[in-house]
């Protein structure tokens, strides 16, 4: 038997042959303030770097207060936990474990600005990664309630009455009761602003056109940002130079209907109360040069230059050449409404059509893609060998030598 | 029944039928019928030869009345890639390995015949496996007719065109890779069949057959070894020159399998020139000559059972059952028979040589050379074991956990890469010990393994780090990731500095000119194996690419400039823009029906698309339409509306069209055309005429710094009517140091264009090239088991016909 024996170490030994494959154990705890979240049902989702589903999902319940399961390697994880209706979410970046604790609840009510209550609308809770958490309905007297949920975790609370949409932040560990008025939608634009967020709320970016014309098109997209309780429900107008014609328009990244008119392209939006929306305008210049006036108070504003040189870029004194790993223009200071910009991107292609020397004129040169363009090492293929095969030739004449017997 | 069906059917019966009558004689130890056993051997390979030659020409012929050919062909390709196809799918392959090993069988048993009881086992597994194969034939037929693909068609259907190759394997190397790969499996049966029957023998109370067959053993074992070298080389140049991404090999599930029988195949034949007679090895070099075949079948069966997605994934098929049962059957005598054996006999085995000497002298003892094959096999039992857990890793894990995931190349390469170092400072310290005694090899090795250390810890740069490791990688990965490449170098240079010094000592040594020569294959092989060892590692470590965007390519507008390529000392210009339709002006016959062929088939036909071809010989037009006869027949088309439709009498046209069957009383069958699908043969419309190859490329020429470095049209070819699916044709300039492998991908106009940079190939070609031949000279001329020489030895000693009566027990090795 002591064969039998030596084998089974040796198969033994196998269990130490360590991760053979691409996995990584992904686990944690979850606890529930008044209640078990045992059985409940765990998703272990891989992520790329930028957030996207790289493969299948893996599945498992809680145990207990725990659970871990194998999951196949992954810059992140999304981590999806359902209990008792509602779904949270986790992200796991440099980090294979997590610890939720569902412990606070908080209820509340939506009404109308005469305190009646709004039954039957829709409420939905987003999580700061903006997934959605759980939805529900209002009741009879407008009343909703979620939870448990997260204590560490604020949460925004969105519904709609009619066609107005209502925003509201929650941090449920300090708030247990949200009455929302649902106010009646206004119209009058000056309940906006164009948003303060990183990295800028107005962005003007100015492509190069594909064929021989010199005039570029520009692509224009300001985030208007509601900080009042009314939603605002109306027309909001993107202005354009005079010599632009547009050719497409959009609110919060889908194509919208537009007109055009004197100030510019006009647009239906919708933007919620404590809430913002992204609303863009895309037009065609007659020339090189890109002059407008700012309509609203702007923090910062962006012109982005892809294709373009911003040190051989003429443009205005409140605009200057921008740190970033994209070419573009940034704002010295905030813009008052009614300021101008202007940008002259005359003669500052970055693959100008002058340097094909002897080519046709209309073709664009080869130009390096940055993106793929690797770098290939230096490879001492002949010291290697000479080495290899020198040492051969020394350790023969060594051998040699030193037979002195 | 077809005539294919009835060859196999005949072969199945022949095949049985030896088998039976030796498996008779055998257990009955009665000779009676056994004169019919060379007849039925030779009918059985002769019929699946004839299967195969058939099969064979019925792809160059184009029948698509079989489906598998139907499948696998089509009338664009070459005749070299016709005959490609007949292995492109599971039937066709399991069809060339059992001719293989029927072709094998025979031979065997011609030339030595099967005096013994034993002998006549060896040759009922070997035909066993041959029937075995061919009634996987017959339950999956390639043979089987067309309307299996159409169960709705009627009788007497055949399509007019094919599938199509898997554009994949229309590759040089794909054409002989697969053949290649069958012989040596083929001839690995033979090992295995005498490996089985001598535990057989064991369990039933004698000494067994090894001792007697082991020249034969060895014999096979190298031819396998041959092929299957040439086969995995083979391999890995397909997938350099096909797959497009600049290296040869990416432990691919299916690569991992046919490098797993290499291995343990290289152990084994360590393992049987350590054999003694009733010595060392008496149990381990027979267990694990049977075992080599097992474990080709196992990785087979995870390649055909479609176990494993992979970039083979091709031979998906039901045949995979079979092939679960073959793997059972052949791990039982293989594996589990030798392994009970050795299991079973602990008790006999006392090791009487200890006299345990002191100091010295007890390393002294324990190095011997002997030891040194021990530990040589221990290696690539090693290197087996690596690899064939990390192919069988995923299907344990699928199993248990239900989570399938794949087993990165990491793994393989950095458990792998202390093994083979390990295995060539071994080959060193054995060529030296053997020539210079132990004091000084010791010396040697502690120099070069000194060495090694130092050079894994020393990387001049990042580049020569084996891995880019993370920090929550395990400790091993850790260590062996981060060790510098460098550290191969001192390893390759002790085994080729020990190879070399002991075979000029060899050859010096001897007059005989056989021995000379083998001394020179075994440094040919052990040298070209070092040599692989090196490139390996920087073809991988040091290759680099740097891409550029050439746009207009198509509209004609080519910047034709001398441009940098990324950051690379590269430079390349674009001359120019090529596409390719193929198949270009196809002759009709090859694309379409002419009438005759339409009245021949008749009914079959009814309400089916076609494409027919003829000359006109009458027209007639009418307010609705406008009919045209084709070739005096009673074959029409009918072209919808009224007015000219262009064609005149006498003139060759192709038209495409649903056929209608007796749908007029004045016609046979119409072909319902429309104005866009009917034209001259000459110039045949678009939609008539099927495009199966669309070539688009680029010609460009790269230069380094020394001037131009390659030109010609890298691009890539699209098979619309195959999924749209892909190939790339690449451009490859085989230099002594570096490959430059320029790849273009061409849409809309636009190219990218890469330029790759892969160190020691040609290295890495002529390693291989180093192998082969070394073994093809030892396979030849060994002085002891050589096929020269013991063709010689046996016409001198006896004729062929009376090395059949060589009584079993006679050794043909003698110890020297």
């Amino acid at each position: 038997m002591r064969r039998l024996l030596a084998l089974l170490v040796v198969l033994s030994a196998l269990a130490f042959v360590p991760v053979a494959s691409a996995t990584t154990t992904v686990g944690g705890t979850v606890t529930v303030a008044d209640g078990s979240a045992d059985g409940a049902r765990v998703e272990v989702v891989p992520l790329t770097e930028q957030r996207q589903r790289a493969e299948d999902a893996v599945t498992t319940t809680v145990e207990g207060s725990s659970f871990s399961v194998d999951a196949p390697d992954a810059p992140a994880y999304a981590v999806r936990i359902q209990y008792g209706g509602a779904t949270h979410y986790e992200i796991l970046q440099n980090r294979t474990r997590v610890d939720i604790e569902l412990s606070e609840r908080f209820s509340g009510r939506v009404v109308d600005a005469d305190g009646t209550a709004e039954s039957g609308a829709v409420v939905e809770l987003i999580d700061e990664n903006e997934y959605v958490v759980d939805t529900g309905r209002t009741n009879e007297t407008g009343a909703f309630a979620f939870g448990p949920l997260e204590s560490d975790e604020t949460y925004e609370l969105r519904t709609t009455v009619g066609n107005a949409a209502y925003r509201r932040t929650v941090d449920p560990s300090t708030t247990q009761n949200v009455t929302v008025t649902a106010l009646p939608p206004t119209n009058d634009t000056s309940v906006l602003d164009v948003a303060n967020r990183t990295p800028t709320g107005h962005v003007v970016q100015i492509v190069p056109p594909g064929n021989d014309s010199d005039a570029p098109s520009v692509v224009e997209t300001v985030a208007f940002e509601n900080p009042s309780d009314r939603p605002f429900v109306g027309t909001v107008t993107i202005g354009t130079p005079a010599d632009a014609s547009p050719y497409a328009a959009m609110v919060d990244g889908s194509g919208a209907e537009y007109r055009q008119t004197d100030a510019g392209v006009e647009l239906n939006v919708s933007v919620p109360a404590n809430g913002s929306t992204q609303v863009g305008a895309a037009y065609d210049l007659s020339g090189t040069q890109f002059e407008k006036e700012v309509r609203r108070n702007t923090s910062s504003l962006a012109v982005v230059l892809q294709g373009y040189d911003p040190s051989r870029v003429s443009h205005s004194e409140n605009l200057r050449v921008g740190s970033a790993p994209i070419p573009l223009l940034t704002t010295n200071e905030s813009l008052a409404a009614g300021t101008t910009i202007s940008v002259d991107v005359a003669g500052a292609r970055t693959n100008d059509t002058a340097s094909t020397a002897g080519g046709d004129s209309g073709a664009d040169a080869i130009e390096t893609s940055s993106s793929e363009s690797g770098s290939i090492p230096s490879f001492p293929g002949v010291p290697m060998l000479a080495g290899i095969f020198g040492t051969v030739a020394v350790g023969l004449g060594a051998y040699r030598v030193t037979r002195s017997e | 029944m077809n005539p294919g069906t009835v060859l196999l059917a005949l072969a199945f019966l022949a095949g049985l039928a030896s088998t039976s009558l030796l498996t008779r004689a055998y257990l009955l130890d009665d000779d009676r019928y056994l004169s019919y056993v060379p007849k039925l051997t030779a009918a059985t390979a002769v019929l699946l030869v004839g299967a195969l030659s058939h099969l064979t020409y019925q792809f160059v012929s184009l029948d698509y009345s079989n489906a598998y050919v139907w499948e696998n062909t089509a009338a664009y390709l070459s005749v070299l890639y016709r005959v490609t196809g007949v292995y492109a799918a599971n039937e066709g392959s399991v069809l060339l390995w059992a001719a293989i090993v029927a072709v094998v069988a025979l031979t065997a048993g011609v030339t030595r015949g099967f005096p013994t009881r034993r002998g006549k086992l060896v040759h009922a597994l070997t035909v066993g496996v041959v029937t075995y194969f061919t009634a996987m034939l017959l339950l999956q037929s390639p043979f089987a007719s067309v309307r299996t693909a159409f169960p709705n068609a009627p009788p007497g259907f055949t399509p007019t065109s094919g599938q199509g190759l898997n554009p994949l394997l229309v590759d040089p190397y794909m054409a002989i890779h697969p053949p290649v790969m069958f012989v040596s499996y083929a001839l690995l049966t033979m090992p295995f069949a005498i490996g089985a029957v001598h535990f057989i023998a064991l369990f039933r109370g004698d000494d067994g057959l090894f001792s007697a067959w082991v020249g034969s053993v060895t014999r096979w074992l190298r031819l396998g070894w041959l092929f299957l070298t040439a086969a995995v080389a083979l391999g890995g140049l397909w997938s350099y020159t096909v797959l497009g991404w600049g290296g040869i090999w990416a432990w691919d599930p299916v690569e991992t399998a046919i490098l797993i029988p290499w291995l343990f195949l290289t152990a084994t034949l360590h393992a049987v020139t350590n054999y003694r007679p009733g010595g060392r090895y008496r149990v381990l070099a027979p267990a694990m000559t049977a075992s080599v075949f097992a474990l080709a079948v196992y990785t087979t069966s995870v390649v055909r059972s479609g176990v494993f997605r992979s970039i083979h994934s091709f031979a998906d098929g039901g045949i995979g059952a079979s092939f679960l049962v073959l793997m059972g059957v052949t791990t039982l005598l293989g594996v589990v028979l030798p392994f009970t054996y050795w299991l079973l006999t602990e008790e006999d085995e006392v090791d009487a040589s200890d006299s345990e000497p002191s100091g010295e002298g007890r390393l002294a003892g324990w190095v011997t050379r002997s030891n040194l094959l021990h530990l040589a096999v221990l290696l690539f039992g090693l290197l087996t074991f690596v690899s064939l857990w990390g192919l069988s890793f995923p299907v344990l894990r699928s199993a248990m956990t239900g989570l399938e995931v794949s087993v990165e190349s990491r793994y393989y390469n950095l458990w792998s890469y202390p093994l083979v170092l390990a295995a060539l400072l071994l080959l060193g310290f054995y060529m030296d010990f053997d020539r210079e005694g132990l004091r000084r090899s010791l010396v040697g090795v502690a120099v070069f393994g000194l060495a090694t250390l130092v050079g894994a810890a020393v990387a001049p740069s990042e580049t020569w780090r084996l891995a880019s490791v993370r920090p929550d990688d395990a400790l091993v990965y850790q260590v062996i990731g981060n060790a510098s490449a460098l550290s191969v170098l001192p390893p390759v240079a002790y085994a080729i500095l020990g190879t070399v010094k002991r075979t000029w000592g060899r050859i010096a040594a001897t007059s005989s000119r056989d021995a000379r020569l083998k001394e020179s294959g075994i440094t040919l092989i052990h040298v070209g194996a070092a040599l692989l060892v090196l490139s390996l590692p920087f073809m991988y470590l040091f290759a680099g690419q740097a891409s550029v965007m050439a746009t207009g390519v198509a509209a004609g507008a080519v910047d034709t400039s001398q441009r940098d390529v990324g950051t690379s000392a590269y430079d390349v210009r674009v001359l120019g823009y090529e596409r390719t339709e193929f198949p270009t002006d196809p002759e009709p016959e090859t694309y379409a029906l002419s009438s005759s062929q339409v009245l021949t088939r008749g009914q079959s036909l009814n309400t089916s698309v076609q494409t027919v071809h003829g000359t006109v010989t009458a027209i007639r037009e009418g307010p609705q339409a406008t009919v045209v006869q084709l070739d005096d027949s009673q074959v029409w088309i009918g072209v919808a509306g009224n007015g000219s439709v262009g064609l005149e009498t006498g003139q060759e046209v192709v038209a495409r069209g649903q056929v209608m069957w007796e749908f007029v009383p004045t016609a046979d069958a119409i072909v319902l055309a429309g104005p866009e699908t009917v034209g001259p043969a000459d110039d045949p419309p678009d939609a008539a005429v099927p495009t199966r190859v669309i070539a688009t490329g680029v010609s460009l020429a790269v230069y380094d710094d020394s001037g131009l470095v390659v030109s010609g049209v890298a691009g890539q070819r699209e098979y619309p009517e195959q999924g749209g699916l892909q190939v790339r044709d690449v451009l490859i300039d085989r230099g002594p140091l570096v490959d430059t492998y320029v790849i273009a991908g061409v849409s809309d106009g636009t190219a990218s264009i890469s330029v790759k940079r892969v160190p020691f190939v040609t290295l890495m070609r002529l390693s291989i090239a180093a192998l082969l031949v070394g073994m093809l000279l030892v396979f030849v001329f060994d002085p002891r088991h050589g096929v020269r020489t013991n063709s010689v030895v046996g016409s001198g000693e006896s004729s062929a016909p009376t090395a059949r009566d060589r009584p079993e027990g006679v050794t043909e090795v003698s110890e020297r």
